[in-house]
């Protein structure tokens, strides 16, 4: 009998579990208690050990042969998918799934380079259009800290969010509602709203509109920050809505609906926004999720957001993927494509697209997909491989709040069954690569040098006895952050995205951003606009990372002097632990020296909204 | 036999005393955290500090998931037993709580009650040696003193523990505990009047710090009257994620399913698993009709079989013992004390 520290695979929750082995079979999966002593999991979490023996488990390579998939040796089944792979007519395809450990991502996106190949995944959460928005507005490659966050909120927008799949945030969606939080859901089903919580029914197609109703709020509710509203971009918002005050395919909400959205969050003090795969994977869901997050930030009405927590490890996917990750729905549609290669899920299961995908399959050369379950796709293969679950195999997965966590090996390996990173080696050397890493340790080496964020966490630390290791460290500033970019961006609704994105140089190398409401979403201790943001910040305060302040020898409550190019004022300092070490949030007083820095704010194109990033530098008074 | 006490520094001589006869389980930590029964060796230390385990004991003697039999050929039905079926020596479980020991007596009701006896379940729970260790202090969610279940016991152990602090003060009760204690009788002597007043001290002490309380009573009395409008079923039942964690957690929830596995050619395992009264697709019927397909339903029932069908009818005391792991794995706030609080304040 033993007992296993693990992680349970089936979303980006990845909650702490402990599978209980005993002569080399699963027995039982249990929770494992956190700090606040609650042992959770949800129906799959518990069930962990129904996966290891399922009637459909793949245990035996196969290779087709007159119409049939015959078992086969692996190395057969090896031998014919690397002459397949070598004779393809155009760069194979290699569609990844959710459920492969970083490793195993890493050890595919290696091969598809060796072989020529490119590499998509198959996201069905949206976790592409939440990543490129979480990094286009907020500068960070994940959502908020923790699920606690969720449950100590005052008020939750959930737009699109089916709560039955994420029972893990549905539970702390509970218990902020009985703390006397309030709900607001958007989203296409108007029965979502049964549980008491105010319901805004969209049409699907509508979904778009959401981020510009939000932002209509903020003019008529007359609740834009003073600092913004001077600026030149939000002048250019409030002619925007005041051209076309009520019709027009501008309008969605009356105005009288949009003040009673604003009345939900005037006086929340923490509020956060869940944000679904509904929402996520609709139609131009990157450049509307943009625009959400940017209204939420504009209106203070989120203090965190946490997006697409549907799927098992496809944050750790994109991250070890990168930019040359595409998602499979646009890249098996390309012309020309004759070799596809599907790991780790059931294409025409769960593909919303399942008739254009098997009428792609039909024509395909060759398909091969490595499992551990006989799917619908395997009707198309052409070889197949057996893979393990996350019980039979080490390796690490990433959370939705960006920790990256340990799946350990608790029993053996069923028949041929492998982790893909062994088929890739075993692929890959007939392809004359002959050194492949051995270990899971060793292939968490060689990948951490080719993701950034990964590069501190030492094989040996997340190898030995950690469950969970911060990409950030353990600084306390939460999940990691792009090098180079501000916390919070902003753009009009139309929005060019890239252009608030302004450079930094040797003489200014930190991002200063203007505005109480950016300081109050950085914060997140103050959400009841202009009158108890005055009681709270009762002088110009600038606040920065505690590190920079130590730096700089000067401790929170002293003086420091800020510059920008044209421009310089004194301010009291603050430390704010969320802060990245290059930015830093002016919110000056009106009136106040600190304030005339603000006419440094170019506002590219007029369309800034007023809280555009600036080139700073912090000096010692 | 008179109280003994033994020094808590050789323990592990005694647990080894004991791994002769007996395959030996104690309370361990793994990953640094969370405490589980596992197979004790000597370089293990005993973990004597903690409140409970992430699972009740019940996973020892009726496991999560096990094979009853393998059926080589079913054309020919060659039966063999499973592979948990076949172990050789009975348990010697160390510092079982005393929530769980009451529990582990419940099952043994249960597995051997209303004409049909579980035999292997039974065997496993007769032949084992039960160790309890009386708790000194209750944690934030145990309300094991409503529900006659502790924290210590009169009765239902071979030996009963009580921590003193160096030493360990054994109450034995039964044969096989006085068989044990003599297995290495070098090891204990007969406990001082100084002792036995030091135990005595504890017990009273501990009984009176109970934070946490359950409206039992209340709850068993509501609940059997039906004074408990439909409509507050359905609304707690919003608050249900349906993922069975009470129910596994419980120590006197004994519900399990049971399927064929493949597990060759021509060759599969019939296995027994834990199931949970909360999941959907526990009252299905062959013809697809669920007499319990709302959640609000299946709520309802697990607390009326509970509180009032167990009590009343069948065990003669409530199907719960108060350990309090449902109170830390209910994503809703629907365990047993929570909801008794609701019902005992909300249904007068």
């Amino acid at each position: 009998m033993a007992f296993h520290p693990s992680t349970c695979p089936y979303c980006s929750c990845a909650c702490a579990l402990l599978l209980h082995e005993e002569n080399g079979r699963l027995l039982g999966s249990y929770p494992r208690a956190g700090a606040d002593g609650r042992a959770e999991l949800c129906m799959r979490g518990w069930n962990c050990t129904s996966s290891e023996s399922h009637p459909d488990r793949l245990t035996a390579p196969m290779v087709r042969n007159a119409g049939r998939l015959v078992r086969a040796s692996w190395r057969e089944a090896v031998e014919e998918i690397a002459s397949r792979l070598g004779s393809a007519a155009s760069p194979p395809l290699f569609a990844l799934g959710p459920t492969l450990a970083n490793e195993d991502v890493f050890a595919v996106r290696r091969l598809a380079r060796r072989v020529g190949g490119r590499v998509s995944t198959t996201d069905l959460s949206g976790v592409q259009a939440a990543r490129f928005a979480l990094r286009q507005v907020l500068g960070t490659g994940y959502g908020l800290p923790n699920l606690e966050t969720v449950a100590g909120a005052d008020l939750i927008w959930l737009v699109g969010v089916d709560l039955e799949d994420c029972p893990q945030v549905a539970s702390r969606v509970t218990q902020a509602r009985r703390d006397g939080g309030a709900v607001v859901r958007f989203d296409v089903y108007a029965s979502a709203g049964g549980d008491g919580s105010r319901m805004v029914a969209m049409p699907p197609d509508e979904f778009g509109r959401l981020p510009l109703i939000l932002q209509q709020a903020v003019i008529v509710a007359n609740l834009a920050d003073p600092e913004a509203r001077a600026a030149a971009g939000f002048e250019d918002l409030t002619r925007y809505w005041q051209a076309e005050p009520a019709g027009g395919d501008r309008a969605w909400l009356s105005d009288e609906a949009a003040l009673a959205l604003v009345r939900e969050f005037r006086f929340a003090r923490r509020p956060v926004a869940v944000l679904g795969s509904r929402w996520l994977t609709s139609s131009r869901a990157e450049e509307n999720t943009v625009q959400l997050l940017q209204a939420l930030v504009l209106l203070g009405a989120a203090n965190h957001v946490l997006t697409a927590v549907g799927e098992a490890n496809s944050w750790g996917s994109l991250d070890v993927l990168g930019a040359e990750a595409r998602p499979a729905e646009l890249a098996w549609r390309e012309a020309g494509l004759d070799t596809l290669v599907v790991v780790g899920d059931d294409l025409v299961r769960h593909s919303p697209c399942a008739a254009a995908l098997t009428e792609t399959l039909d024509r395909l050369r060759t398909v091969v997909v490595i499992d551990r379950f006989a799917g619908d796709t395997l009707r198309f293969a052409d070889v197949v491989l057996p893979s393990c679950t996350s019980a039979e195999t080490d390796g690490t997965t990433t959370n939705v709040f960006g920790a990256v966590q340990r799946w350990r090996r608790a029993v053996p390996l069923p028949g041929d069954c492998c982790p893909e990173r062994l088929w890739a080696s075993r692929i890959g050397r007939l392809f004359g690569v002959e050194e492949w890493p051995a270990t899971a340790a060793s292939w968490f080496d060689a990948m951490r040098y080719e993701v950034e964020s990964y590069l501190p966490i030492l094989p040996e630390r997340m190898y030995g006895e950690n469950d969970a290791v911060s990409a950030a460290g353990d600084d306390g500033l939460g999940p990691p952050r792009v090098a180079g970019q501000t916390r919070v961006r902003l753009a009009a609704p139309a929005g060019d995205v890239a252009s608030t994105d302004r450079g930094q140089d040797a003489a200014f190398p930190m991002r200063m951003v203007l505005g109480a409401h950016v300081a109050n979403w950085s914060t997140g201790t103050v959400s009841q606009r202009e009158e108890l943001l005055r009681r709270e910040i009762p002088e110009s305060t600038l606040a920065a990372a505690p590190a920079v302040l130590e730096t700089l020898g000067v401790k929170p409550g002293w003086t420091a002097k800020v510059l920008v190019p044209g421009g310089e004022a004194t301010v009291t300092t603050r430390a704010d632990l969320r802060l990245p070490p290059d930015v830093l949030v002016l919110v000056p007083l009106g009136g106040s020296p600190p304030a005339q820095l603000r006419r440094c704010c170019p506002g590219p194109g007029g369309r800034s909204v007023g809280v555009q990033p600036i080139p700073a530098r912090l000096e010692r008074a | 036999m008179r109280p003994m006490t033994i020094l808590e520094s050789v323990l592990p001589s005694f647990l080894a005393a004991l791994a002769g006869d007996y395959r030996v389980v104690a309370p361990q930590r793994v990953g640094g955290a969370d405490v589980v029964y596992a197979d004790w060796t000597d370089d293990v230390p005993v973990d004597l500090d903690f409140v409970n385990t992430v699972v009740p004991p019940k996973m020892l003697f009726f496991p999560a998931r096990e094979t009853l039999f393998h059926i080589e050929d079913p054309r020919h039905a060659t039966l063999s037993a499973g592979q948990e079926a076949g172990a050789t020596k009975p348990l010697a479980i160390f510092g079982l709580r005393s929530c769980d020991a009451t529990g582990l007596a419940f099952l043994e009701k249960f597995f051997a009650g209303r004409g049909f006896e579980d035999d292997t379940i039974l065997a496993r729970i007769r032949s084992a040696l039960t160790m309890t260790l009386a708790c000194r202090e209750p944690g934030a969610d145990c309300f094991c003193v409503c529900c006659e279940a502790g924290p210590w016991l009169t009765a239902g152990f071979d030996i009963q523990f009580s921590d003193l602090g160096d030493r360990l003060l054994a109450d034995v009760r039964t044969e096989k505990g006085e068989a044990a204690i003599a297995a290495a009788s070098s090891l204990f002597t007969l406990a001082t009047p100084e002792d036995l007043d030091a135990w005595s001290r504890q017990l009273t002490k501990v009984d009176a710090t109970f934070e946490r309380r359950s409206f039992m009573a209340a709850g068993t009395r509501r609940i059997s009257l039906g004074r408990i409008p439909q409509e507050k079923w359905e609304h707690w039942a919003e608050d249900c994620r349906g993922c069975g964690g009470c129910c596994f957690v419980c120590p006197t929830c004994s519900c399990f399913t049971v399927t064929d596995r493949p597990s060759g050619d021509d060759a599969f395992d019939r296995e027994r698993q834990w199931d949970a009264c909360l999941y959907e697709g526990f009252t299905r019927e062959a013809s697809g009709h669920n007499p319990r397909a709302a959640k609000a339903e299946r709520l309802k029932r697990r607390f009326f079989h509970k509180m009032s069908y167990q009590y009343i009818d069948v065990m003669g005391r409530h199907g719960c013992v108060g350990c309090g792991r449902c109170v830390a794995t209910c994503m809703g706030g629907l365990d047993i004390s929570t909801l008794l609080t609701r019902i005992h304040d909300e249904c007068p």
